[in-house]
């Protein structure tokens, strides 16, 4: 495609296409095409039969002949994986089922616990308040690591580690992005609404839950769904911290580095970890818009 | 009440008992939460880095050289300072190759070229799916579907083609393309929305001076979005030590230390079975670590400032 050609196909209807925008255009294509062709790939694979996939090592690039459901059933219906800390075995149902309570109860507090803080510190002009707000700005912007080990000796000094009641205390954390877009939501509504409302008799209670925080409603549900999909793709520290409770995106881990016969081919394991993302997917295809407004918002930790 | 006026100096709207009580109320249990699990945890994680943890009885005791003496050796390792560069390696490629790279599309975006708002959601694709399952897809793709392309494309159908993550010299320079060209999207879609802040009568302005694109860019776009840029790159200081470039999830805990970073080092330590024996001296290195990123991000974030001024 010549130049001219691609310049007027980049072109916006009030300018025409530099030099820079064809080049930004080429690499965002390349960027599409080496995204997306994994995936079309590992999507169709999931759908080869096992037994041909590998008679012919080129038959890894071809489209299958027949679509093979199976993979799916096998992949939903033999892959279990057994806790280390217990011997007890999971199944994909029960993976599931840990991995909704995790992200829901996760980004609940993790929801939560910033939103009230916030709603404090914003709305009540107490000096401690001005603290809090430095103390959340010093701590974001200081770099600790490596507070993992001590942080696991303190959940089972408490006997909390490895139990949902134990991750849910660890993120009723107020240290985040959250707190302050929350902050900057409250402290923008005026005190106006508060002080009639104080005038007719309410309860800060009441004045929370009825007035302020229906203003900001739109905000919370944002949040909650960033911070669900954000814990519901959290692999690393559900692997660390609930070995006893693997989730879906651990069950990944491990279907993918099973060894175990019934499960050992690839268009399985493709298959298994196709199917698991499933419902992330549809959370996605629904919320898009929001969601994208929420990462513009506060960024989000992939 | 010495409390209440201890926190009450401002004397504004809040000064009813009932509005300090209810403040009081909801703080208690997030400061709490903070008291152990910020001041807490790293107080500990301090102490433990002078601590030894013992299988026998397990029991932590006082060691003040242990650790010291166990860095000591490791430092003398070739492999340990693979890993430092190889952690350098990761943070310079996502940080500024990213950074760049994500600059360039959120001007595309802001500019309402051609395809934007579809190049918006394919950016933002990879903040939404697992990284787990792009990673495992990525693995399959790379072990097995592209050597028969290659072999294709290079060897006629005649060569078997090594699968490209089992080959020692090109995994590590492939997974760090792969993990810098997937991990900027959310970047794309905070810059986009910075530059739509950008007031349009500047954009004219410089339009009706004959500015090029390339000097609207560098002159008037960037300079707009310096802050935000310094934040991220900034925050992004502290995963020299924590980025773990996706090679847990590929490799899982197995990988040779020469090809491993700091961050998949610290964790590979502390996850799995009987890692206890390992949190006092992970707690060392974390400390280690912590003295050496807090000066880069201060020096980092002065640069920065430095550039955005000119």
């Amino acid at each position: 495609m010549g130049k001219k050609k691609l310049g007027s196909l980049v072109g916006s209807p009030k300018e025409k296409a530099s030099a820079l925008t064809i080049a930004i255009f080429i690499i965002l294509i390349i960027y599409f095409i080496t995204l997306i062709i994994p995936i079309i790939w590992a999507f169709y694979s999931s759908f080869n039969d096992w037994k041909e996939f590998r008679s012919f090592y080129v038959s890894y690039l071809d489209f299958p002949t027949k679509l093979v459901i199976d993979n799916y059933v096998t992949a939903f219906t033999k892959f279990e994986y057994e806790a280390y800390t217990t011997n007890i075995s999971y199944n994909f149902l029960q993976m599931f089922g840990h991995s909704v309570i995790y992200a829901t109860g996760s980004a609940f507090f993790f929801t939560l616990v910033p939103l009230i803080v916030a709603y404090c510190s914003a709305r009540f002009k107490f000096k401690f308040s001005k603290v809090i707000y430095a103390f959340v700005i010093i701590a974001m912007a200081l770099p600790i690591v490596g507070a993992m080990p001590s942080e696991m000796r303190m959940l089972r000094n408490l006997g909390i580690f490895d139990t949902f009641f134990g991750m849910f205390v660890l993120r009723m954390n107020f240290l985040s992005i959250y707190y302050l877009i929350f902050y900057a939501q409250f402290e923008s509504i005026p005190m106006e609404y508060t002080e009639a409302a104080k005038v007719d008799g309410a309860s800060n209670l009441r004045i929370m839950f009825t007035i302020v925080l229906p203003q900001a409603l739109s905000t919370i549900v944002t949040v909650f769904l960033l911070t669900f999909i954000m814990y519901w793709n959290d692999f690393q520290i559900p692997h660390v911290y609930l070995p006893s409770y693997p989730t879906v995106a651990d069950g990944l881990y491990y279907l993918a580095n099973s060894g175990e016969t019934a499960i050992n081919r690839d268009p399985i394991k493709i298959a298994g970890i196709m199917g698991m993302t499933l419902p992330i997917v549809i959370i996605f295809a629904i919320l898009n818009k929001r969601l994208r407004f929420a990462v513009a918002a506060g960024g989000i930790k992939g | 009440m010495a409390f209440a006026k201890k926190i009450n100096l401002s004397g504004q709207s809040a000064s009813t008992k009932g509005d300090l009580v209810f403040y009081c109320l909801m703080l208690l249990i997030p400061l709490v939460q903070i008291g152990i699990f910020y001041f807490g945890v790293n107080f500990q994680s301090i102490m433990m880095s002078f601590q030894v943890y013992s299988t026998v009885d397990n029991t932590f005791t006082w060691d003040a050289s242990r650790n010291f003496n166990l860095f000591l050796n490791d430092i003398k390792e070739p492999w340990f300072w693979s890993m430092v560069k190889d952690s350098f390696v990761v943070w310079v490629a996502s940080q500024f190759a990213g950074t760049v790279l994500a600059l360039l599309f959120s001007y595309y975006i802001y500019k309402k070229r051609t395809l934007s708002k579809f190049f918006k959601f394919v950016l933002f694709l990879p903040s939404i799916i697992p990284g787990i399952l792009l990673s495992l897809i990525f693995k399959f793709f790379m072990n097995t579907a592209t050597p028969v392309f290659m072999n294709k494309l290079f060897y006629g159908g005649e060569r078997v083609v090594e699968a490209l993550l089992q080959n020692p010299n090109l995994y590590f320079w492939i997974i760090t393309i792969y993990s810098t060209w997937i991990g900027f999207g959310s970047q794309v879609l905070v810059y986009s929305g910075a530059m739509d802040q950008i007031p349009t009568e500047m954009i004219e302005a410089g339009k009706l001076d004959g500015v090029t694109p390339v000097r609207e860019f560098f002159s008037l776009i960037l300079p707009t979005v310096m802050p935000t840029v310094t934040t991220f790159v900034v925050a992004g200081v502290a995963t020299i030590f924590t980025n773990q470039n996706n090679l847990f999830a590929i490799f899982g805990g197995n990988l040779p230390g020469t090809d491993q970073t700091i961050g998949y080092y610290l964790y590979t330590m502390v996850s799995g079975q009987d890692s206890m024996g390992n949190y006092c001296y992970a707690s060392f290195l974390g400390l280690v670590s912590t003295c050496i990123a807090v000066p880069i991000t201060f020096v980092v974030r002065k640069i920065l400032q430095r550039v955005g001024d000119r």
